[in-house]
């Protein structure tokens, strides 16, 4: 589910960037506040590890094929929400510049579809009411299956919004949102699976490490009146969520193929914004300056193939330049080593 | 993800290309990572349509590649799969973009294979730029650049120990996979009542293993932050040259289409 930097216009990074700061930015806040100094050393073992076990392949049965672990929920019932958030970073960060999976321009948006909902949502919403009474086996199998199912439709569906709001596909929103959210049903199951099974693991065999929410350790008497939302309650509101995201949003997106467009339409009357003033000039001037295809067709030539050729001679030339001048830094530098 | 002798064999080359003098090695990495990410920012804000100005970018990495002796050779497998997503997504633009905008001989050339193009363009381009980044700088560098930004101690502490614990656990992977597969043969990955066990007891091992960790850091004087310095020396002269001459040939090369004007001065 990694976005590639070619998936997402630079103003859409820009404001995942933003959402994805203020999320870090509140959790080494309280991070600070609780002075969790200890966990550093343990956030960078955990990322190391999942990182690590990311790679393994589980054997799905009776398909075949294989699946891998998720990140965000383990991290969170391991560390808590904010030092598994600020863990899922540093390993979204060194996926992205060691593995290129995803890109840096892309990286805000990364650690928000992936980070930011298993270890928020996955913590807050599934994980700790599900905990509250007491943890038990079904409890951790139920709230990792649920969580990663959760979590990750909801990142899937947010790839969905942010390449369609970047207008980099032409794919209309509602195929985009057929074709992401069965596939990430599927992984989301069998992530959660593997979660669970290792949760309950570490559960069987030291349970004070899992995080509840409440003072390390003490897995037994939960302290109940801490937890604002009952088990029932929260099951009821999840379930209303699932329902508005399945059935009604799905309707909305199939009724309206271009969702981006109609919302615009029914603000302003038309499927284009109307834009004046004279920043909007200046950019639209130096826009028809510089584009190479306005309205599909080449500024000042009937010929693509005359353009195209002046393009690929002025390359070859460009190109043949910037390496001789390397080139003769290379040697400078070479030569002044030696030296 | 990739296999693990893959990651291993690209963390191993990563140190080693970072290790290299080259005419890139005095610069700030700083100033590295706002280059790279008005890179980026220029690359990405090209219109879909406007195949000829993105690919002017190139010279951009060409001059990186050369002037940091990067080979290109490492990169194949990773463009691999970014191959594969962008073509699912891509793919799609020729379906439903399909205005005839020209003839090439007797072949239609529609927008949709334009913005096709333009997306793998887009996509190669900031892969070779965020690799040239790293293998320029080097991981801890990069922590340092992040350092000088201001970003938060716990953050950078956190990714630089994700980062050197990163090999050992890879390894300890390889090494409880091989195991696995040794006593499993013909089967393909981890069975499904394993896996509770097997990762689990690798994270109960980790867990134990960062509490060590934690008390050797301590007895070193650790208080929550991690102090970072460049081994090598830094050359303010070279940081400023490199950062204006290369963020000058950006705005260069985003707003005039080079390629298209010297060639059709040569060809006049």
């Amino acid at each position: 589910m990694h976005m590639a930097d070619a998936l997402i216009a630079p103003a859409v990074a820009g404001t995942m960037y933003a959402c994805s700061t203020g999320a870090a930015g509140y959790s080494i806040y309280k991070m600070k506040q609780s002075e969790e100094l200890k966990k550093i050393p343990v956030m960078g073992v955990m990322g190391a590890f999942v990182f690590a076990a990311q790679m393994i392949n589980f054997t799905i049965p009776g398909t075949g094929s294989s699946g891998h672990l998720a990140g965000g929920m383990l991290l969170s019932a391991v560390l808590g929400p904010f030092a598994g958030f600020i863990t899922m970073i540093g390993v979204l960060l060194i996926q992205c510049l060691l593995f290129a999976d995803g890109g840096l321009l892309a990286l805000g948006a990364n650690i928000w579809n992936m980070a930011f909902y298993g270890c928020f949502i996955g913590s807050f919403f599934i994980w700790l009411p599900a905990m509250r009474h007491g943890v038990t086996r079904r409890k951790i199998t139920i709230a990792s299956i649920v969580g990663c199912v959760l979590t990750l439709q909801m990142g899937a569906f947010s790839v969905v919004l942010e390449t369609t709001v970047s207008g980099i596909t032409e794919l209309p929103f509602s195929a985009f949102v057929l074709a992401m959210q069965p596939i990430h049903l599927a992984i989301g199951l069998v992530e959660g699976v593997i979660t669970a099974a290792v949760l309950n693991f570490v559960y069987e065999a030291r349970p004070e490490l899992l995080w509840t929410g409440y003072d390390a350790g003490t897995v037994e008497g939960l302290d109940h009146r801490k937890a604002k939302l009952s088990y029932g309650k929260t099951v009821g509101v999840l379930a209303v969520l699932a329902a508005l995201v399945g059935g009604v949003l799905s309707l909305f997106a199939s009724a309206f193929p271009d969702g981006l467009e109609w919302s615009i339409s029914r603000l302003t009357g038309s499927t284009e914004l109307e834009s004046s003033g004279a920043i909007y000039q200046t950019t639209a001037r130096i826009q028809e300056a510089t584009a190479l295809l306005p309205d599909y067709a080449f500024p000042h030539s009937d010929s693509i193939a005359g353009t195209s050729f002046s393009g690929i001679l002025g390359g070859v030339v460009v190109i043949a330049f910037c390496m001789v001048v390397c080139q003769i830094i290379r040697y400078a530098q070479r030569k002044r080593r030696a030296k | 993800m990739q296999s693990i002798q893959n990651v291993l064999r690209e963390i191993h080359q990563l140190d080693e290309q970072t290790q290299q003098h080259t005419a890139l090695s005095g610069i700030h990495p700083g100033m590295k990572v706002l280059v790279t990410v008005f890179f980026l920012v220029l690359t990405t804000s090209f219109d879909k349509y406007n195949l000829t100005g993105l690919l002017g970018m190139c010279i951009y990495l060409i001059v990186v590649y050369q002037l940091g002796e990067i080979s290109l050779g490492g990169m194949l497998l990773r463009l691999k799969e970014l191959f594969l997503l962008l073509f699912l997504l891509g793919a799609a633009n020729l379906f439903f973009d399909r205005t005839v905008i020209s003839h090439w001989g007797q072949i239609p050339i529609t927008g949709g294979m334009f913005s096709f193009l333009t997306l793998y363009g887009k996509g190669v381009f900031a892969v070779l730029a965020g690799y040239a980044l790293v293998s320029t700088t080097g991981m801890e560098n990069v922590c340092y650049a992040l350092q000088v930004f201001h970003l938060p101690r716990i953050l950078i502490t956190t990714i630089l120990l994700t980062y050197r614990y990163l090999i050992l656990f890879v390894k300890e992977v390889d090494r409880v996979s091989l195991a696995y597969a040794m006593r499993a043969p013909g089967q393909r990955g981890i069975h499904c009542k394993a896996w509770g066990s097997l990762v689990g007891s690798m994270l109960l091992r980790s867990m134990d293993r960062s509490e060590t960790v934690y008390q050797s850091m301590q007895l070193r004087g650790f208080q929550g932050q991690l102090r970072l310095q460049m081994r090598e020396p830094i050359s303010i002269g070279a940081t400023f040259a490199y950062g204006i001459v290369m963020t000058g040939m950006l705005v260069l090369l985003r707003f005039i289409p080079v390629f298209e004007l010297l060639g059709s001065v040569i060809s006049r």
